[in-house]
């Protein structure tokens, strides 16, 4: 079979699911439109610039892992170990930093660490065709035992002004780097997934992967990429909060892997593969941290805010379901 | 495929007779992990040690048991760990507010019965992934549990409570390991002996051809996330008995544990294809490293990576096992 037939195969699989999603898109955009309204109203505090710009920073860490579970859910995989990736990533970092490595050097150490741990993962599923779910999990268990024996449990301590202002403090043109820097990377993504070859082989393998096998795609190495590719995002995405609070703990991203696929969800990306887009992550991301943000200025206790959360991530699929009138399951 | 069909393939797996790969794993690693710390240290046999680790597995073996019968109809339930919490939570304070200890227990299960028919009921006729459900019933839950213990540790102070769930040693044997055994018993004979273990297995194997034999699939998958909540509920129990109190982040592997133990003793997270009893040499794999590497002062750190390992090479040896 040639490549254009190939390629316009994928095609068909491509835009068939954009068809079925056309109806669902608005939905999450008047979520999106309605909570902003609502805590415009409710508080006086929420539209100001200081807090426009918390939350843009409260939201980068959600959307950096929310982009590397999309491609993984979009492959049909799950990767259960993203938040103890980014966990051992920032320790790492961090230690280099302490010892008085450049920032470059610890950065790319970390998110080469990240992409390691990726491809591992995406090597297990792949060659030794393991489900996902178990194999990150095992190695969700093996990262956290790494993490905490390297540091013992305890903080890691680093003092690197010029990393902290890049990740964290600092601004241009008055819009926090870390939101730049989350911009940027998701652009280069969101090109990625819907204008190159490995975008439209990530749908395809995901859609159908014995269809996509027959045509003539590498099930096997898109797969791979698409876990690796996960795995240097999370590395990216640890630097985020050592940044922020100036050391790393092994284990402060507890449950962000739980936090990735909920953000993606809302957003309406699939569970059963094919199926999502990073723009609809993003905004997913947006209202887990406007919710959180608007739910604070308002003095909902923190306790009540997680029933509320909780409720959402059933409530957006629910929702998503109906409108979008499809039954597929996990 | 008929349900006869269905019934043979899961007694061949579910029994165990046949001495396949599946089954020998777990089986010789617990045997070999067990003679190791024989070896290794004098106190890993002794008497006092042996009822410890029956005590501290007895929680991990309830909430395994639960978690058994939602993977073996093809589900997951990701919100065991803060159900359990919010579970004991609530019977703590219960008891705090002065109601009878029978009462308080009764309305324990009950709510955790509940939670698990929110959960069943969601997954079964909502049609939502029970992944998503038991990830928000996980935040809600922890969330209530957060709100109504005020972020305190509720002390239980009944003394009925401990003799009954905790400190009572019928024939020697501590009384949370017998709850445990007699959880794993009864979930195990419901599932091989009754027409709803029957078609639990029959959904999970094959759903289309259990709708095609008249099993209803939303009705079963209902009633097992019913029965898991009710354990989950006895599984709080059992930490607030063992902590002498209730806290809403008394337990925060839980839920991963229980789906390692699962794994581990070779149960299909596809459903159909498993056992209880599987999962208890999965709960007691997890229980004696736990234990042994306790004894040899391995640290809890290294644990982690130890577990991680075993989950990994557990499946690896599974599927090795299944292309021969």
């Amino acid at each position: 079979m040639s490549t254009a037939e190939a390629a316009s195969s994928q095609q068909v699989v491509v835009e068939r699911a954009h068809d079925r999603r056309r109806l669902a898109d608005w939905g999450i955009y008047v979520a999106l439109g309605l909570l902003v309204v609502l805590f415009a109203l409710t508080s006086d505090a929420f539209l100001s610039v200081a807090n426009l710009t918390n939350i843009g920073r409260q939201a980068t860490l959600l959307m950096l892992a929310g982009f590397a579970m999309t491609f993984v859910l979009i492959s049909r995989e799950i990767d259960l170990s993203v938040g103890a990736n980014a966990t051992l990533v920032g320790v790492v970092t961090a230690t280099a930093l302490h010892a008085g490595q450049p920032t470059l050097l610890a950065v790319a150490l970390g998110i080469g660490l990240g992409a390691l741990i990726g491809a591992v993962n995406g090597a297990l599923v792949v060659t030794a065709k393991l489900p996902s779910f178990i194999v990150t999990l095992g190695v969700f268990y093996i990262l956290q035992g790494v993490a905490r024996s390297m540091t013992g449990g305890a903080t890691v301590l680093y003092h690197a002004p010029a990393f902290r202002d890049i990740f964290a403090r600092g601004e241009l043109l008055g819009i926090p780097t870390p939101v730049w820097l989350v911009v940027f990377v998701g652009v280069a993504l969101h090109l990625t997934l819907r204008h190159t070859r490995f975008g439209s082989n990530v749908y395809a393998v995901g859609g159908d992967a014995k269809s996509s096998a027959m045509v003539g795609l590498r099930v096997a190495w898109t797969k791979f990429g698409v876990f690796t590719l996960a795995g240097a995002l999370m590395g990216l995405a640890a630097m985020g909060p050592i940044a922020r609070i100036g050391n790393a703990r092994p284990d402060a991203l507890i449950g962000l892997e739980f936090d990735a696929i909920a953000v993606v969800v809302i957003g309406g990306t699939s569970f059963s593969g094919g199926r999502g887009s990073l723009p609809r992550t993003v905004i997913g991301a947006l209202i887990i941290a406007i919710v959180n943000n608007g739910l604070t200025l308002l003095n909902v206790p923190r306790d009540a805010q997680l029933i509320v959360k909780g409720a959402i991530i059933v409530v957006a699929v629910l929702i998503d379901r109906w409108v979008g009138g499809r039954g597929d399951r996990v | 495929m008929s349900t006869t069909a269905v019934g043979d393939e899961t007694e061949a797996a579910g029994r165990g007779v046949t001495f396949d790969v599946r089954t020998a794993t777990p089986v010789v690693g617990l045997l070999a992990v067990c003679v190791y710390f024989a070896v290794r240290t004098p106190a890993f046999l002794q008497v006092t040690n042996l009822r410890n680790l029956l005590v501290v597995a007895a929680p991990l073996a309830i909430t395994a048991a639960a978690m058994t019968l939602v993977i073996l109809v093809g589900e997951i339930d990701l919100s065991v760990g803060s159900v359990a919490a919010l579970c004991a939570v609530a019977f703590a304070l219960a008891l705090a507010n002065g109601m009878p200890l029978a009462l308080a227990v009764v309305l324990t299960i009950a709510l955790g019965a509940l939670i698990g028919a929110v959960n069943g009921t969601l997954t079964a006729y909502g049609r939502i992934p029970s992944f998503i459900v038991t990830l928000g019933m996980f935040s809600a839950a922890e969330g209530a549990s957060f709100l109504v213990s005020g972020r305190q540790t509720i002390p239980i102070t009944d003394l009925t409570f401990f003799a009954l769930a905790y400190d009572a040693r019928p024939l020697g044997v501590p009384v949370p390991g017998l709850y445990a055994l007699g959880t794993m018993l009864a979930v195990g004979i419901l599932l091989r002996y009754t027409a709803f273990g029957r078609s639990v297995y029959a959904v999970g194997g094959n759903p289309r051809a259990a709708s095609l034999s008249g099993v209803s699939a939303a009705r079963t998958k209902l009633k097992s996330f019913v029965l898991a909540g009710s354990l989950v509920a006895l599984g709080g129990l059992a930490i607030a008995a063992r902590l002498a109190s209730a806290k809403p982040d008394a337990a925060p592997t839980l839920t991963l544990d229980a789906i390692a133990a699962v794994i581990i003793g070779g149960t299909s997270l596809m459903g159909g294809r498993g056992s209880v009893a599987r999962t208890a040499l999965g709960v007691a794999l997890i229980a004696v490293i736990t234990n042994g590497s306790n004894l040899l002062n391995i640290h809890a750190d290294v644990q982690f990576t130890i577990k991680g390992v075993i989950i990994i090479v557990a499946v690896l040896i599974d599927r090795l096992g299944s292309r021969s």
